[in-house]
């Protein structure tokens, strides 16, 4: 046995004893710094040649996965927006059409109930209420409330969707960080 | 000048594949050598620790500059192979209940002769033959601390436990490991030539 090979033997075999005497004894100080230097020589588990090559190609093709995904989820949302848009417009159109023909008709039979009232004593409270059920009827018609609850709907979609696409951008943040 | 690793996350981050590829050979070693410990299993801890990566890298922009990332890497290696574990509901049992249950624990056999390399080499497999019949946390700790040489405080953050708790584990995983090597003689006069019979391991 040569030098080397004595001085790498007693290393060992000193660190082991030296850790084992001390936890039977009780020395916790001793204990700890020859079990450190027994543990810091094992050997480690170490990776094989292809390893770093092939999380390399893994990462690359998930990073690839993860954009497409993304791109489709932003068509997607686009698409519903543009299809909102659409369909407000439309909507809308078509109520703010009845809501003016409406109006027009409020108007002109407004004018004609007040001039024929006019000499008959008006109570304004009457009148209010009058006037407020004429508005609310000739608004709340059922083409009007079928559009306004389906443009909510689509609106309600197009958020979530956005939010969905803007939550994978974000990484999840909350679920790996220190 | 090597760059750092925040340096190579904001290079990753700009799209720079080369700077994923550095870090994942700075870390490879270390992600490999903790997940063997963890699950046994070398070509299992392969795929665990590229499964870390990966996670990792999909992550990469909610990394907190402020802390390390070597750190907040463990924890996703950590994360990986805990759930791995659960999965397979990896049943660990300590000393005690091995005893109990009536499983020996038979010494290893060590080879006696000449080749003092050999010789080291034994006790070398030794140590893993015990580090392996220790609670996965336990091994995780002793890894982290003793090979890895990171603080009480960071082993905490890595595990979500308190620094307490990781102190306990690092105690009763010295006393374990003592338990198991000690029957062996491996802490008996070896170094001075005297050589001590042992069992041959079935």
């Amino acid at each position: 046995m040569d030098q080397r090979q004595h001085q790498a033997r007693s290393g060992a075999f000193h660190d082991a004893r030296e850790w084992m005497d001390a936890e039977q004894e009780g020395r916790e100080d001793l204990a700890e710094l020859a079990f450190t230097r027994l543990m810091s020589a094992l050997p480690p588990v170490e990776p094989s040649e292809a390893f770093v090559a092939a999380v390399a190609h893994r990462a690359m093709h998930a990073h690839a996965r993860t954009r497409r995904a993304q791109r489709l989820a932003r068509m997607a949302a686009v698409m519903l927006v543009a299809g909102v848009s659409v369909a407000a417009i439309v909507a809308l159109g078509s109520a703010a059409a009845a809501a003016l023909s409406g109006a027009a008709s409020l108007l002109s039979d407004g004018v004609v109930w007040l001039v024929r009232t006019a000499g008959g004593g008006i109570k304004w409270w009457s009148l209010a209420a009058r006037v407020g059920g004429a508005v609310g009827a000739s608004i709340l018609t059922p083409t009007t409330v079928t559009a306004i609850v389906t443009i909510e709907l689509l609106g309600i979609s197009a958020i979530y969707a956005l939010q969905r696409v803007l939550r994978h951008e974000g990484l999840d943040s909350q679920q790996v960080h220190i | 000048m090597a760059l750092t690793d925040v340096e190579l996350v904001e290079q990753a981050l700009a799209g720079a594949q080369s700077a994923y590829t550095e870090l994942a050979r700075r870390y490879a070693g270390p992600a490999v050598n903790l997940a063997a410990r963890m699950v046994r299993d070398r070509a299992l801890a392969e795929d665990l620790a590229q499964d870390a990566f990966v996670r990792a890298f999909a992550r990469l922009a909610s990394f907190d500059r402020q802390h390390k990332f070597s750190s907040w890497f463990f924890r996703v290696l950590h994360n990986v192979a805990v759930d791995h574990l659960r999965r397979k509901r990896v049943k660990t049992s300590s000393l005690d209940e091995m005893e109990s249950a009536g499983t020996p624990l038979t010494p290893v056999a060590r080879e006696l002769g000449p080749d003092m390399r050999a010789e080291q080499a034994a006790l070398g497999l030794a140590l893993e033959d015990a580090l392996a019949r220790l609670r996965p946390e336990y091994r995780e700790v002793v890894v982290l601390r003793y090979q890895q040489d990171l603080p009480v405080q960071e082993i905490a953050e890595i595990m979500d436990i308190p620094p307490g708790t990781v102190k306990t584990y690092l105690f009763r995983a010295r006393k374990e490991l003592s338990a198991i090597l000690g029957p062996q003689g491996w802490g008996e006069s070896s170094a001075s030539g005297v050589e001590t019979p042992s069992e041959t391991n079935p």
